[in-house]
């Protein structure tokens, strides 16, 4: 795909040039062209193995040592041609280009081209290795039971244990990168029969790909977590035709786009642990999804989707002084892979999942008189999502051959569902800004927005039905003179009902709640995890502020005509106090100064310094699992 | 418990053409990043969790100094095991020449050196790489 992108500029170029010709006693044609290479002294994978600093994270070429660098721009003009481009090839994975062309001014044509290379972390999950029991009798390959073992193969040799958690990592010298390329298109043509008529069409293709971690874990044995090396293959295309439409005061615009993802990266596969429950395997057997006796099993898919959005804009101005615009926005997007065979383990059955937003905005800009304006906008939108089937496997106990339900007396298929999406929920905002010019000099800027998000399926997922916020927002600038400016501003967010989980942990003294086992039977359920876990689990908590306070300042200070200085400062601070427990609490302060000094008309000097501070304050609750 | 970043950086650029057919850049940056968490205080559990050994199991290779499955306390190490401490810099010289008026030579020297003074999960981070580029430029 690479190579036909390149084809079609390289097309798109000799097309131009040829037009170009047919104009040549009018050409100016002005560019350059550099031929280079590049030459890295230090190998990170000699001496550095793996290493991603910052300072090579997106940097392609220094594991190859010699590479050409090549770029070049040109200019063209003539009478009916207007032509730019330029490019840049350092790598096979660092390149760029562009160009923008205008043909009499009736077909406006721009394009650009960008690939760079991201390298990617290898977790060595090492620290994924606490409380093992490693079985210090037999051998590693035959490891003996421990003494209690009712079962014969726990499916990883010398790696048993119940509460422990393990690794292994299947390519542990793999490295780990994705090239990103992007190609963005669009032709405007205007029609000149039709001077109000705008026709356009918009194109970009998005590729990933290269290869990445892939991670997975068995639960129901020991916690092992396993790591593959997965290759990426994705692909975004976006298609938008356009039309717009401007009569005098008014002006609109309608737009479709239709996105298709599809991806073909490696489908990973993994054998989990069998169930390891010691003298209880039979008891847990009927109680799990899937084990090591079901066998290789998929994990880490990304589905392909696409997506298609109608947008209708309009804008009518009023009068010299009042401008109303508004937006209509409905988009659909469908989750494509719906027909593999494991349907139930995806967490989607039989249909495709479909998420529809529509979404209202207006706006009125006034300027009521002489230094004084009024905006008042506002905003609706609404997400609704399919409620896909999701079918748990019943699976047969081993020692009474029924399905867990039949246990309870509620037969197979007791606990199917139908997911509620937490993301359906109702966004209504208003607001409004005043700028006001009091004195020469000195402008205020001052606004309000009232925000109230309504959520369909709060009680599904223990969040607040609903969040009301009330933000408010002033700013003072000031300019002193030529050669000083000061600007000051503040924001106050007020928050009912942030965002929070209702039972995200026990008791808000951090108090254990009462246990009853495991004196009699440490797997009686009823007895332990229920009342000392799930039920203690009543107090919540949240990363969201219900109150927020931001100050800013920026000041620009030129003294004299070579020298200018610029200090810029922000502090914010969060709390939430409405959550049970301590409060949550954020303190961010990010400041700094620039300066630029023409010492000469020879010699330019500039420097910086910025200094970032934030801390958050958070309680956390560990809840205890016997795995 | 508490967690803190904090990160100062510094730059410094310059441009000099101290004569007609040559002109100079140069270009620096240090940022040292810090991350770390304070005040995790977990507890020990209650009595009847450090007693829920799995008694039937063989703990013979169980670390002493944590004889048990169960205590959070033992979480608390985890303070120090996401802890960020990083040093950067960087420096790129450049330097042109026109030999004449459409043909113009260029260099330029690229140094990165980061310092990871507390590996994370990926490893140590360190990483040193000098590249150094030459090139010819044709104007038109």
């Amino acid at each position: 795909m690479k190579k036909l992108y390149i084809s079609l500029i390289a097309l798109l170029a000799l097309a131009l040039a040829s037009v170009s010709g047919a104009a040549a006693e009018e050409k100016a044609l002005e560019g350059q062209i550099s031929i280079g290479g590049t030459v890295t002294m230090d190998d990170i994978d000699n001496d550095e193995d793996g290493a991603v600093g910052l300072g090579t994270e997106y940097n392609s070429i220094i594991e190859k040592n010699r590479t050409w660098d090549l770029s070049g721009d040109l200019s063209l003009r003539s009478s009916q041609l207007s032509l730019d481009a330029e490019g840049h090839y350092q790598d096979g994975d660092d390149q760029e280009y562009g160009a923008a062309a205008s043909f009499g001014r009736i077909l406006n044509y721009k394009t650009n081209y960008n690939r760079f290379f991201h390298r990617l972390g290898h977790d060595e999950l090492s620290n994924l290795m606490a409380h093992i029991f490693k079985n210090t009798s037999g051998t590693e390959a035959n490891p003996a039971k421990p003494a209690g073992f009712g079962i014969g193969s726990l499916g990883k040799a010398a790696t048993v244990g119940s509460a422990a958690v393990y690794h292994t990592d299947h390519d542990p010298e793999a490295e780990f990168g994705i090239t990103y390329s992007v190609w963005n298109n669009s032709i405007k043509l205007n029609i000149p029969q039709l001077p109000g008529v705008k026709i356009g069409l918009d194109y970009r293709s998005q590729t990933r790909k290269g290869c990445d971690q892939a991670r997975t874990m068995s639960k129901c044995s020991a916690c092992h977590v396993e790591a593959y090396r997965k290759s990426i293959d994705e692909s975004t295309r976006d298609f938008m035709p356009k039309i717009a439409f401007s009569m005098g005061a008014l002006a609109l615009e309608y737009s479709f786009l239709h996105r298709e993802f599809e991806e073909d990266s490696s489908d990973m596969l993994n054998t989990y642990n069998k169930l390891a429950a010691p003298k209880h395997v039979k008891l847990f057997s009927d109680r799990l999804q899937f084990d090591g006796t079901n066998g290789p099993l998929p994990f880490n898919r990304m589905p392909e989707s696409t997506k298609d959005t109608h947008t209708v804009k309009a804008r009518w101005d009023l009068n010299s002084h009042n401008t109303v615009t508004a937006a209509f926005v409905y988009s659909k997007s469908t989750n494509e892979s719906v027909d593999h065979p494991y349907n139930a383990l995806l967490g989607y059955f039989g249909e495709e999942i479909e998420l529809e937003s529509t979404t209202v905005t207006g706006k009125w800009h006034s300027k009521l008189r002489k230094g004084l304006s009024l905006t008042v906008h506002g905003k609706y939108q609404t997400l609704d999502n399919d409620e896909p089937f999701v079918d748990v496997n019943d699976r047969a106990n081993l020692t009474t051959g029924a399905v867990l339900g039949d246990k309870y007396g509620v037969g197979a298929g007791y606990w199917d569902f139908k997911r509620k999406s937490g993301y359906d929920m109702d966004i209504t905002s208003i607001g409004v800004d005043i700028a006001w010019r009091i004195m020469h000099g000195l402008t205020l800027r001052g606004g309000y927005e009232f925000h109230y998000e309504d959520r369909d399926n709060a009680e599904y997922h223990n969040v607040p039905d609903d969040t009301t916020a009330h933000k408010f927002k002033l700013t003072a600038d000031y300019r002193l003179n030529h050669n000083l400016r000061f600007s000051l501003g503040y924001k106050l967010d007020l928050i009912d009902d942030a965002y929070a989980l209702r039972k995200a942990m026990c008791t808000p003294n951090n108090s254990f709640g009462a246990y009853a086992g495991p004196k009699t039977d440490l797997y009686t359920y009823d007895r332990s995890y229920r009342p000392t876990i799930y039920e203690k689990r009543i107090a919540e908590r949240s990363n969201q502020p219900d109150t927020v306070h931001e100050l800013t300042f920026k000041t620009n200070w030129s003294p004299f005509s070579l020298f200018a200085t610029n200090f810029y400062a922000k502090y914010r601070y969060a709390e939430n106090s409405e959550i049970d427990g301590r409060d949550w609490q954020e303190d961010l302060f990010n400041g700094g100064v620039n300066l630029v000094f023409n010492m000469s008309e020879k010699m330019v000097f500039t420097a910086g310094y910025n200094y970032f501070n934030n801390k958050t304050e958070s309680v956390y609750c560990i809840a205890i699992y016997d795995g | 418990m508490d967690y803190r970043t904090e990160a100062h950086t510094i730059m410094a650029s310059a441009a000099w053409n101290p004569m007609p057919r040559f002109s100079f850049t140069a270009n620096a940056s240090y940022t040292m990043g810090r991350g770390n968490i304070t005040d995790l205080e977990f507890g020990h559990l209650p009595a009847f969790f450090q007693q829920d050994l799995k008694i039937w199991m063989d703990t013979t290779s169980v670390n002493p100094n944590m004889p048990h499955l169960y205590d959070t306390f033992y979480l608390n190490d985890m303070s120090s095991y996401s802890n960020l401490d990083f040093k950067d810099m960087e420096i790129e010289i450049g330097a042109s020449y026109a030999l004449t008026p459409k043909v113009g030579l260029g260099l330029k020297y690229f140094y990165s050196d980061v310092e990871d003074e507390e590996e994370y999960v990926y490893g140590s981070q360190d990483v040193t790489v000098q590249s150094l580029m030459g090139f010819i430029t044709y104007h038109f």
